[in-house]
């Protein structure tokens, strides 16, 4: 068959031969060009799920080592002084009012976990002396590891006093 | 049904265009070669013989040769150019063979002493296979024909027996009843040609000094064959790639459709036990961290508080839990040569690891940052109220 089309190809005339050859050189080029786009994108998309399944197929291998870690973390706390959300806030209030500070008390964060959560209060203290402050840092630094200091910033103005304070705290709660 | 429109496919590729040329136009010599003369000397040696044989010039000659690779004479064959008419040589522009008849049947196997005879319209040919050397060629006329048919008949057998008679040395004689006529064959290699029972194979380049052709024109014409093989094999080429890549377009739709699809689907269904997984992983790392480690921003302050020249006031404090052993302090000064003082001082501290100042801006009143670094571990806790 295929030296029949040949003979066919070469009884053409010269100008039908250089079309021919054209459209199949165009056409081929045509095509390879979208086709190769098309394997390029898959390619990547191909590869970058193949690395997302490795990392996935790692996380799901390390499960029980990182679940055995968690619940030895866990076990640092003793679950009942750990704090929920509400009791962090209490607490929190509690110490600023026995430091004697003026405080606005907000902009909450939870982060949940199956054994443990993490929970985050922003306080903002103003007008405040030096010596308070100290007192309340002190307070919580004593609450350590069940409430924790995250964040702090203090600002004084040019007299340097009083000051303004904002700090993020954070307790873990431990399921029970 | 109607005939397929690839009929022709299935019939294969169409005979070779050959023009036969009657041989009585022709006239024939044996010529010498030595057998291991390279082939374009034996055309070079074959013109050359023809200027001492032919009583005109190359040039006005329309000649080929036969000469089979390894034997030790060619056969030349030539015919005055003017014998041809235009028209008759207008035909020949789309042939891809011209020869004189005789010349299609050189290939054919026959036995020494066997003597085959050509019946034309006006002459007889008789090719006769010598023991040594080339097969000879000797050609009649035939009286025209005339209206008595047992008389031609009568006349031919005569012309016959009498041309057999001038051959000589016959052993067998085989009278084809028809003329030779091109065969298709299965490779571009050779020319095949069928007379009755007689199959002649002649190979290609065998072929090409046969034609008998303007050398140059023939030069012209094979260039422009191996240039329309080149188009042929590039066109092949893109039929190839162009499977190639159908192939390739099924293959990939078969992996984007399939493979892929049930890998998105198993990374999907996995994603939330991953993630809580992850999560888990974070929120103890984090643990960790709290109960192992704390922030200590007021110690921190107190330590670079200590080295605070005179003049140097603090306006803004900063530590993040990200950064356990750092304090970023903005502070202001009337007296800017303090600074660096006041940064040696602190890098002087056992407790600390590094001292940067950055942002230093103003003449009268110098604000700058000062980034202090502590050693790990080196800050301790405050004792509790």
């Amino acid at each position: 068959m295929i030296r029949t089309l040949r003979a066919l190809f070469l009884a053409r005339l010269l100008r039908e031969k250089l079309l021919l050859v054209a459209f199949a050189v165009l056409g081929v080029a045509m095509w390879f060009s979208g086709f190769s786009k098309r394997a390029g994108a898959f390619w990547r998309d191909q590869r970058g799920t193949t690395v997302a399944l490795a990392e996935q197929k790692q996380w799901l291998n390390n499960r029980l080592v990182i679940e055995s870690s968690a619940q030895k973390a866990a076990g640092r706390f003793d679950a009942a002084q750990t704090l929920d959300p509400l009791r962090l806030y209490a607490e929190v209030d509690k110490l600023a009012s026995a430091a004697g500070l003026s405080r606005n008390l907000g902009e909450q964060r939870d982060v949940v976990g199956d054994q443990f959560s993490i929970h985050s209060l922003q306080v903002t203290i103003n007008k405040a002396e030096w010596e308070p402050l100290k007192k309340f840092y002190l307070s919580l630094q004593a609450r350590s590891p069940y409430i924790n200091i995250e964040q702090f910033t203090l600002q004084a103005p040019p007299a340097g006093s009083p000051l303004a304070a904002i700090l993020r705290v954070s307790s873990v709660e431990v399921a029970k | 049904m109607s005939d397929s429109p690839f009929k022709f496919l299935r019939a294969g590729p169409p005979p070779p265009k050959v023009s036969l040329l009657p041989d009585a136009l022709f006239f024939t010599r044996a010529i010498p070669i030595a057998a291991d003369t390279p082939a374009a000397e034996v055309a070079a040696q074959v013109e050359l013989a023809l200027e001492s044989l032919a009583p005109f010039p190359v040039a006005q000659l329309y000649h080929g040769y036969y000469y089979p690779p390894g034997a030790n004479a060619a056969l030349v064959f030539a015919a005055y150019r003017r014998r041809f008419t235009g028209e008759q040589t207008e035909l020949w522009t789309d042939a891809d063979l011209v020869l004189p008849t005789f010349a299609s049947l050189l290939g054919a196997p026959l036995a020494p002493g066997t003597t085959l005879l050509l019946t034309h319209a006006e002459s007889l040919t008789a090719i006769h296979a010598a023991p040594e050397g080339p097969a000879q060629i000797f050609t009649t006329p035939l009286a025209p024909a005339t209206e008595d048919l047992p008389a031609n008949e009568a006349a031919l057998a005569a012309a016959k027996a009498e041309l057999i008679r001038a051959v000589g040395g016959s052993t067998a004689v085989i009278d084809l009843a028809t003329l030779p006529v091109a065969q298709p064959v299965a490779s571009d290699g050779e020319f095949a040609f069928i007379a009755g029972d007689l199959v002649s194979a002649i190979p290609a380049a065998t072929a090409a000094a046969l034609d008998v052709r303007d050398k140059a024109d023939l030069d012209a014409r094979r260039r422009a064959h191996t240039r329309d093989l080149l188009f042929w094999r590039v066109a092949v080429g893109c039929v190839l790639a162009l499977a190639l890549l159908a192939v390739g377009e099924v293959a990939l739709g078969l992996g984007r459709g399939l493979w892929q699809k049930s890998r998105l689907a198993q990374l999907n269904a996995q994603k939330p036990t991953v993630e809580k997984i992850m999560n888990a992983q974070a929120l103890t790392t984090r643990i960790e961290d709290l109960s192992t480690k704390r922030l200590l921003p007021m110690e921190m302050i107190s330590v670079v508080a200590g080295k605070i020249p005179g003049n140097i006031r603090f306006t803004r404090v900063v530590t993040d839990a990200k950064d356990l052993e750092r304090v970023t302090i903005d502070a202001r000064t009337e007296n800017s040569g303090e600074i660096p003082l006041f940064k040696t001082a602190l890098e002087s501290l056992p407790e600390v690891s590094h001292v940067d100042v950055s942002n230093q801006r103003g003449s009268q009143t110098t604000t700058f940052t000062l980034t202090t670094n502590f050693k790990p571990g080196a800050i301790k806790p405050a004792a509790a109220p």
